[in-house]
């Protein structure tokens, strides 16, 4: 299993906000792992808060790729009560949106086929 | 370009403030102020700073002065002069004891926020509660700037609190492209006032026409901000182009939260000055009663469900997530 202990990657601080950290852990830890059907855990330990915007740039896409199945891939460790009610409300949302009949977007693109959904 | 600062600039009569700025003339910026004294909420301060680095980007001049007046010292504390490029009438003793603020501080970079951020927020000396909802605004809002805004100058913010009153109050300013820019790159609007009131929107992004964002932005910052302010029983204001939205303090029901900002208790007024970017103003309560985490939570419940307003179905999915 891969980790990523978010407190490591903060600069000193307990505050979990750089979108483009999680930006870059989501494409070059997250989305790999998941492409390769390998477990990943998010380690949240002394994270006291980590902003919306966090959590959805660290997750939102693997969730949009692999849908529901990508959960069992992904374990959240170690969170405080406002970081887990973030992650709650970030995979609500966006498993919502990514369902097909709730689709909006004329525009969208087709979601690659996830290889998830074959293991 | 002119600008006014009056005796009294608070978000609760910001436009006064906003109809004395002049956006015509762009290559000087000329300032005055009221003679017996000036008062001027961070939103005016930023917007300030913004607009003589703005000027001064491009070659401008400024002229004129600030008169001396009994709350020169603040204005000089809070570097008012600095982006001013102003020498100040009076020399004040930097190490005196003086309150807590954080003075205008221009962010040039998105990788400098968060050191900024956690740099500045403890001048403040606020509990570790309100500090995390200091942070969190700031957080939001500077980002969404950088990614949104296009600024050539950066971001400028500052913040200060009032023992009176108990409250923090935040402003933060670009000179950017604006909101409804930013919004029509994907969602047709008619109006300033319609980009206000999609970005305001839980779920709305200028990056994706999808309703819940997309893989990098989740339309949610200013939702959640204008949120703080209400369930705090706040003022929260929004400046860009010609047009002003602004929350009002008191509303019939604070614990409630509208998807729609117009549902709120609110005045907009659309025929101000031209302001190339955004400015936003916030209160938020520091007396220490408001846990911030069960704020957020009250503000994530309304917000998924002021997603879920656009769409047909429910997914629910509790019981699939893995936490250890």
């Amino acid at each position: 299993m891969n980790t990523i202990d978010i407190f490591q990657k903060l600069s000193d601080n307990d505050f979990a906000e750089d979108k483009q950290l999680a930006k870059s852990l989501r494409k070059e830890v997250l989305l790999p792992s998941l492409e390769k059907s390998n477990k990943v855990e998010i380690n949240f330990d002394k994270v006291s808060i980590a902003t919306q915007s966090f959590i959805h740039a660290l997750i939102a896409e693997t969730l949009q790729i692999h849908g529901e199945k990508a959960l069992d891939y992904i374990v959240f460790a170690n969170c405080n009560n406002t970081v887990k009610g973030m992650i709650e409300t970030v995979v609500q949302y966006t498993l919502e949106a990514s369902d097909p009949e709730n689709s909006h977007d004329t525009n969208a693109k087709s979601s690659p086929v996830s290889p998830l959904l074959s293991t | 370009m002119e600008l006014y600062f009056p005796n009294s600039a608070s978000l609760q009569n910001i436009e006064g403030f906003l109809r004395k700025y002049s956006s015509h003339q762009n290559s000087f910026l000329k300032i005055s102020g009221h003679n017996k004294f000036i008062h001027l909420h961070p939103f005016a301060l930023s917007m300030a700073a913004c607009l003589a680095k703005t000027v001064g980007k491009s070659g401008g001049k400024i002229k004129g002065a600030i008169p001396n007046v009994p709350s020169l010292p603040y204005l000089i504390r809070m570097n008012l002069f600095k982006y001013l490029e102003k020498k100040p009438p009076i020399n004040i003793n930097q190490n005196e004891a003086t309150g807590r603020f954080i003075p205008v501080t221009q962010v040039c970079s998105q990788k400098d926020v968060n050191n900024i951020i956690t740099e500045t927020a403890p001048l403040l000396h606020a509990t570790s509660e309100v500090q995390k909802s200091i942070m969190y605004v700031l957080s939001e809002l500077l980002r969404n700037s950088f990614e949104h805004s296009q600024s050539k100058v950066g971001a400028f913010f500052c913040a200060q609190y009032f023992s009176k009153t108990k409250r923090i109050a935040i402003g933060i300013a670009d000179s950017g492209v604006g909101i409804a820019k930013t919004i029509s790159k994907s969602h047709r609007i008619s109006s300033e006032t319609e980009a206000l009131q999609l970005a305001l929107k839980p779920g709305i992004s200028g990056a994706t026409s999808k309703i819940g964002g997309n893989s990098d932005n989740a339309g949610a910052g200013l939702f959640f901000i204008r949120s703080i302010a209400k369930r705090t029983e706040n003022y929260f204001a929004i400046y860009s182009g010609k047009t002003l939205f602004k929350m009002l303090k008191k509303q019939e029901n604070s614990e409630s939260l509208f998807a729609d900002p117009l549902h709120e208790k609110h005045t907009v007024v659309t025929d101000l000055p031209l302001w190339e970017g955004t400015v936003i103003g916030i209160d938020i309560n520091a007396d220490g009663k408001q846990n911030f985490s069960g704020l957020l939570k009250k503000i994530r419940t309304h917000y998924k469900t002021g997603v879920k307003e656009g769409k047909k179905s429910y997914y629910k999915n509790r019981g699939r997530i893995q936490f250890k």
